[in-house]
């Protein structure tokens, strides 16, 4: 209110600019505290009185911003200098960093299947077009006819159990995939929340603290106050968030991963000791469908 | 101009993401659903303590589902699960009169909460198949769609024969490629 009214060529400039900003009526104001861009919305004015409170509310919103982010970032490089104190909580942040390295080597595992995967594939191709090759030459060459054929035989029962493995292969890489890329990453996405809301408390508590060291009463100490108490709360109940959310994913990821290597275990070890019942017996029990490949992709007409 | 680039090409070839949320009370048939969209396949369940995630791909969209738990004691949890999401999937057992005005008081509990302010509604009526089950429009009228905010739609199915599925996730991706 109080910059409105000193300078009213300001307000026009900065409501001016705010202008472009694209309006987003859901957005609560009272939820916004960290961006710019989400502002009041921009419906054309009515009367004066709506203009200026619209004004100062944006030219509030863009100081409070403009105030937090440097607070924040000064908090960021005095934590790096040394000449802040931050809050550590050694128990979550020991599972946090766990839980990153956790997705750093599964992501490296993912990788190799894939490789493998991809590798297999080939093979499986290559089979196939020996098989074919093979069955050709048995039937017009009668002198070793026998040889190919059944050379011919055991390429394509290769090819068959390959496109089975394959099947089983697939399987697990998009589930290794759903969770290091969807499930463990949801979690981690509360963290970065988490360890931005860390920030924003410490800085206003330093803030705080320097305000009640002061020897003569400050100014504003009670408005830094409520500041820090209104962070500290955000901050409070993202780390419950984060703790419960690793608690959560830590079942998933075991039961996940307990499913996903017993079957990658069983078809692979199956696959390569030539038993088919078993192979087969393996993609039944885990419900995976092998896709042959004239059926991957639905026809354009079906869609 | 870079991302505007890869963006564009994104929107033209890349496949869509969609984050959707599955609750619904304990025993509704959540997971049940969520393996018949995977599998294609009826699978055994037992009753979900904590979620499963899935990536199911239909009509070019990708869609991550969350099956999260429907015991009194986890629907508290749901809530850490709302950033993000796209659609919520609400499933509803058909014949339980008995609990359909706590499913009300959950589901308009839910989008009580913020993060769901944009977020789309797609019902579940399902166990269709049982003789007792109640019609959409009961379902319909007792959920009291009318007090909310946001968009949805109600999808008689029975998830054991895989039907009804298909077209509520028509539906989503309707309202997907809409935005």
């Amino acid at each position: 209110m109080e910059i409105f009214k000193t300078s009213n060529s300001e307000r026009t400039s900065i409501h001016d600019m705010l202008k472009d900003i694209p309006a987003n009526e859901n957005k609560a104001l009272s939820s916004c505290k960290s961006s710019p861009a989400i502002l009041t919305p921009t419906t054309p004015i009515q009367n004066e009185d709506a203009t200026v409170l619209k004004a100062s509310s944006r030219i509030e919103n863009l100081k409070n911003w403009s105030i937090s982010t440097y607070k924040c970032t000064k908090q960021l490089m005095f934590e790096k200098l040394g000449k802040s104190s931050r809050t550590v909580d050694a128990e979550l942040e020991a599972q946090i960093e766990q839980l990153r390295d956790t997705q750093r080597k599964y992501l490296n595992i993912l990788r190799l299947a894939r490789g493998l995967t991809n590798h297999f594939y080939h093979v499986v191709q290559t089979q196939h077009a020996l098989g074919e090759a093979f069955s050709d030459l048995a039937q017009k060459s009668p002198e070793l006819q026998e040889e190919f054929l059944y050379n011919s035989e055991t390429q394509r029962n290769l090819t068959k159990n390959g496109e089975t493995l394959l099947g089983a292969l697939n399987f697990f890489t998009s589930s290794i995939h759903t969770l290091c890329n969807k499930t463990i990453e949801d979690t981690l996405q509360s963290v970065r929340q988490y360890e931005a809301a860390r920030i924003e408390y410490d800085a206003y508590r330093s803030d705080l603290e320097t305000l009640s060291n002061k020897p003569d009463n400050a100014v504003g100490l009670e408005d830094a106050q409520q500041e820090y108490e209104i962070h500290r709360q955000h901050f409070m109940k993202l780390r419950a968030e984060v703790a419960i959310k690793m608690k959560f994913l830590d079942e998933n990821r075991i039961k996940v991963m307990h499913k996903q290597l017993l079957l990658f275990h069983n078809a692979v070890s199956a696959y390569f000791s030539g038993n088919q019942t078993a192979l087969e017996a393996t993609l039944k029990q885990f419900n995976i469908k092998i896709k042959t490949p004239n059926s991957t992709f639905p026809s354009w007409l079906e869609q | 101009m870079g991302l505007t680039i890869s963006s564009a090409l994104t929107k033209l070839f890349g496949k869509k993401q969609m984050r959707i949320l599955m609750v619904g009370l304990d025993a509704a048939g959540k997971t049940t659903v969520l393996y018949r969209l995977k599998l294609g396949e009826i699978v055994t369940t037992i009753p979900t303590i904590g979620f499963n995630v899935e990536t199911v791909e239909y009509k070019n969209i990708s869609f991550t589902v969350w099956d999260v738990g429907g015991q009194n004691k986890i629907r508290p949890l749901w809530r850490h699960y709302f950033q993000n999401t796209n659609g919520i999937i609400f499933v509803v057992d058909s014949n339980d009169r008995d609990r359909l005005e706590e499913a009300r008081s959950e589901l308009h509990n839910m989008f009580q909460d913020d993060e769901l302010r944009d977020a789309v509604l797609l019902v579940f009526a399902n166990k269709q198949d049982l003789p007792n089950a109640m019609s959409v429009d009961e379902i319909k009228e007792k959920l009291q769609f009318n007090k909310l905010y946001n968009k949805w739609y109600i999808q008689p199915t029975c998830a054991t024969k895989g039907s009804g599925l298909y077209e509520g996730l028509d539906w989503l991706s309707n309202e997907l490629s809409r935005r």
